[in-house]
């Protein structure tokens, strides 16, 4: 494989590329959410409704008159960090209970994890993030946990999956036969090589989660409104959909951007690991 | 055979009781209380105390728990705590309307994905592979609301073919048709970006296998190399991945019904949890489980009826 | 070649077949010539990527085309050059005309079709019978292959028969239309060694009963030893040696050649003698060494032989070689 700037130009990497370029801009998006968007995204001005595109507001305004480019750049904000730390913390606590029921895996409290998550894994996503998103209720931080906990059941799998296989290669034998510990064999030898697949899937699932946060929002079981997450301006500007559909178009082009993004750059390490797995 | 489809059907309905009584609990536990659902902000301690008495709310868990189980027992699944009516008599009303919308999406997906899967993997690196391999990189990404929201803005609101709103009337077979188009196919180009995928990699993959080599040795023809020997073999990850697809579509759904207005477990769902409407979300809930559990065991027959290999015991 | 052996069945003169990928092309077969009579086992033999099965793939015309293609070269079987035919009437020669068997049981056959659907196959596509009678057909060589009670076979599945029976089932379908020439690349490699030897029983069997020339490639020089009368001896997609078996193990030219027989540890060996293997490996056809191919593992090597790459000598005996000491001994001689 060519290093350096070459790699990135390889006609099979150009959606990675791609992908980076414009997960980088949505990143940016959102860090510097306040100097790029033009307007407050909270303020409400009721005489400026479902206004069309103009100069001074360049993607019009939703019905309550605030200015849509700059909820939707705010979204960037929450939609991407909600989605994100939510899979991270998922990936976290799915990873060492996923290594646990991997390693031992003929203990009970292993069998019962392995219950636990096939019965988790047969809801849709969807539908677990609203049911754990309606006990706790709405909001930001509930959001999170809420997703977290849906896609705990993916990672328990996946990393139980992987570990259970590693756990018979000859390297970690060879390791159990020189007396080393399992924490130490844990830490040292088997999550090194189970991280990559993992984050792999992780990033994936980013785009996923991220999806859900705005399908939950949109529901109105995540974030609530005024807040602007991508999903509270698709419910807000959805009802006045017949009279100015392109309100409810932009937010549903900013989650493809992201999503798609995600999926690009997670597809392609998930190709550049399969040949080295194989 | 049937022995491992009765364990299952057992196992089902220990899933289904598990996951009812979670969320039997962890309903009651929760912040919602439904009285205020019902009654609305201005109702007063005394009426909502009273109404909290008629849901038997009031009683601790294990005693409402124990009253439930009796009734499921016989075969009551209680009344909508929003609107007084049969649970289960309103999720069978809806549940034709979700059908529709999960066969629907996947035939659409089987029908136009598998074609191009397998013009692409006969024809690796072409022109045709490549366009094919960026169309499904590209709509496997875009969630299927924002497909649903961009077709009802070009056919329903732009060119005014098909309807965005509503289920169809019911008992006619063409309004329900035409009120299932653009949703399926809202749900249809993910499944078939997916499975466009997925029967590409599986035929490439089948196609270094040894026994085509074999096949080719013969002198048979291609068509039949590919036809008899390939195909067959190359079909059968579809089947296995039915059952995600129909847990991906269930998700999908909910969201669907929600944007096209459209009546279905998904909405009701939906409803029922931002209402507080107990019975209901518990009774949909404990469909999901066994819904998809049953979706799995159907898999898992279809798969051992077309592979040989497979043998239960 | 002794004239009276019979006439020539297959004659293969100069055959390239290279592979052509984004690393540079790899000349897997590059200037093969070789001849089958009627009757003959023409063994070939050589370590792992010396071209030998790309040799076989050739002459069935089954060489994967993306990457692989017969630049050049006569392929004549029974006078007709088979690189020049259509691919219909390629086609019509494949399995019935010349038929293969492969390496690995365990993978060669469908695993969804039933036994006597494999078998039938071809039967049923260059005979033209129906379906029941190409299934009593496919009984009988099962039968010939010695498969126990096979018309209640015929309705197995491969993964319900073990890999020496798969093998024979392979057999079976190779021999189902009377082939005049069998190619079999290793088929005994992947076997254990008790049934590796049931397998060649029945191979030379059905060569005496059907009158089937046998192409083997192997790297098993015992397997040669058995089954061959003739045998060229392969290396980085070129024949470093040709001779009737008996003369090539009692009187073995090229250095290759000794090195191959003398890594075979040998029964009785009295001393404590390290097992005879040769230096280096075999080279990537990416990127062979000048000269002659085999000269940086050669313990009889030469500045020549780092320089230019040695014809084959000795084309009118019936013993070639490809090796400049031969041209030595040979000017020696004369």
């Amino acid at each position: 494989m060519r290093r350096g700037l070459n790699f990135f130009i390889l006609k099979k990497n150009i959606p990675l590329t791609v992908g980076i370029l414009m997960l980088i801009m949505a990143t940016g998006t959102a860090i510097f959410a306040p100097y790029v968007a033009t307007h407050d995204p909270l303020k409400v001005k009721l005489s400026e409704r479902l206004e069309p595109m103009s100069r001074n507001h360049f993607l019009g305004t939703d019905p309550w008159g605030r200015d849509i480019l700059s909820r939707i750049i705010f979204g960037t904000r929450y939609s991407l960090v909600i989605g994100v730390v939510s899979i991270a913390i998922s990936m976290l606590f799915g990873g060492i209970l996923g290594v646990f029921g991997g390693y031992y895996s003929q203990s009970k409290l292993a069998t019962m994890i392995v219950w636990i998550t096939d019965i988790t894994m047969s809801f849709p996503t969807l539908i677990l993030g609203a049911m754990v998103a309606i006990i706790f209720g709405p909001g930001v931080f509930n959001t999170i946990i809420a997703l977290a906990i849906a896609f705990f059941p993916r990672f328990i799998r996946l990393v139980r999956g992987t570990t259970l296989s590693m756990k018979e290669e000859v390297y970690i034998l060879a390791a159990r036969s020189v007396g080393m510990s399992d924490l130490r064999l844990l830490f040292i030898h088997l999550i090194p090589n189970i991280i990559s697949p993992v984050v792999v899937m992780a990033v994936i699932w980013a785009s996923d989660a991220i999806s859900i946060e705005v399908a939950l929002s949109f529901l109105g079981l995540g974030v609530s409104p005024p807040t602007p997450s991508w999903g509270t301006i698709l419910q807000d500007n959805l009802s006045y959909f017949q009279m100015m559909p392109l309100a409810a178009i932009w937010p549903c082009l900013a989650v493809a951007w992201t999503v798609q993004s995600l999926n690009m750059v997670g597809d392609r390490f998930r190709d550049i690991l399969d040949p080295k797995m194989r | 055979m049937k022995a491992y489809i009765f364990r299952s059907l057992i196992r089902t309905m220990i899933i289904m009781v598990v996951v009812m009584t979670i969320v039997f609990v962890a309903l009651r536990l929760g912040p919602i209380d439904p009285a205020q659902y019902v009654l609305g902000e201005y109702a007063t301690d005394e009426t909502l105390r009273k109404l909290r008495e008629t849901m038997e709310l009031d009683h601790p868990i294990y005693v409402q728990y124990l009253h439930f189980v009796y009734r499921i027992i016989r075969g009551d699944f209680g009344t909508s705590f929003l609107n007084n009516l049969s649970v289960l008599s309103q999720l069978l009303d809806v549940l034709p309307y979700t059908l529709e919308l999960l066969i629907g999406g996947i035939l659409i997906g089987i029908l136009v994905g598998v074609p191009p899967g397998i013009v692409a993997a006969l024809k690796p690196n072409s022109i045709f592979d490549q366009m094919i391999r960026i169309f499904t990189l590209t709509w496997i990404a875009i969630p299927v609301f924002v497909t649903g929201i961009f077709l009802i803005t070009i056919f329903s609101l732009k060119l005014n073919l098909l309807p965005a709103i509503g289920g169809g009337e019911h008992g006619e077979l063409a309004s329900h048709l035409l009120h299932l188009i653009l949703p399926a196919f809202s749900c249809g180009f993910f499944m078939m970006a997916s499975i466009a995928r997925l029967i590409r990699a599986s035929l490439l993959d089948v196609l270094t296998k040894d026994y085509i080599m074999t096949a080719r040795s013969k002198g048979l023809r291609e068509s039949v190399v590919i036809l008899k020997h390939a195909l067959r073999n190359s079909l059968l990850p579809l089947i296995s991945f039915l059952g995600i697809y129909v847990n991906i579509l269930l998700g999908s759904a909910v969201i669907l019904e929600v944007i096209f207005t459209r009546p279905g477990i998904g909405r009701l769902i939906v409803e029922s949890i931002k209402n507080g409407d107990f019975p209901m979300v518990q009774t949909i809930i404990m469909f999901y489980g066994g819904a998809v559990v049953i979706v799995n065991l159907l898999v898992d027959v279809a798969y051992c009826l077309v592979d040989p290999r497979i043998v239960y015991k | 070649m002794c004239s009276e052996m019979g006439s020539k069945l297959l004659i293969v003169n100069n055959l390239r077949t290279y592979f052509h990928t984004e690393m540079g092309t790899a000349k897997a077969v590059d200037g093969v010539s070789l001849s089958v009579n009627s009757g003959d086992i023409l063994g070939i033999v050589g370590e792992s990527g010396c071209g030998k099965s790309v040799t076989a793939l050739s002459i069935l015309r089954l060489v994967p085309h993306p990457p692989g293609r017969i630049e050049s070269g006569e392929i004549l079987f029974d006078g007709e050059d088979l690189l020049k035919i259509s691919k219909a009437e390629m086609r019509k020669i494949r399995g019935n005309k010349i038929s293969m068997i492969f390496q690995e049981p365990m993978t060669s056959l469908n695993p969804v079709l039933r036994i006597g659907d494999q078998i039938s196959e071809a039967i049923r596509l260059h005979r033209r019978l129906r379906k029941k009678e190409a299934l009593q057909k496919a009984v009988e060589i099962l039968q010939m292959v010695g498969i126990p009670s096979p018309q209640k076979r015929i309705y197995d599945y491969p993964h319900q028969m073990s890999g020496g029976m798969r093998q024979r089932v392979m057999i079976a379908i190779a021999i189902s239309c009377r082939p005049k020439l069998m190619i079999a690349d290793e088929p005994t490699t992947a076997l254990d060694v008790t049934i590796q030897a049931q397998i060649l029983d029945i191979m030379r069997r059905l060569k005496e009963e059907t009158a089937t020339s046998i192409i083997l490639i192997t790297h098993n020089m015992g397997v040669i030893a058995e089954m061959a009368n003739n045998v060229i001896v392969m290396y980085a997609g070129k024949i470093m040696e040709q001779a009737p078996v008996n003369e090539l193990f009692e009187n073995p030219h090229h250095p290759y050649t000794e090195s191959l027989l003398n890594s075979i540890p040998k029964l009785g060996q009295s001393e404590q003698k390290k097992l005879h293997a040769i230096p280096g490996i075999v080279p990537s056809l990416l990127d062979l060494p000048g000269g002659c191919k085999f000269n940086d593992r050669c313990n009889q090597a030469f500045s020549r032989c780092n320089e230019q790459e040695p014809p084959l000598f000795g084309a009118t005996s019936g013993h070639t070689c490809r090796c400049w000491l031969y041209e030595e001994m040979n000017r020696m001689r004369t």
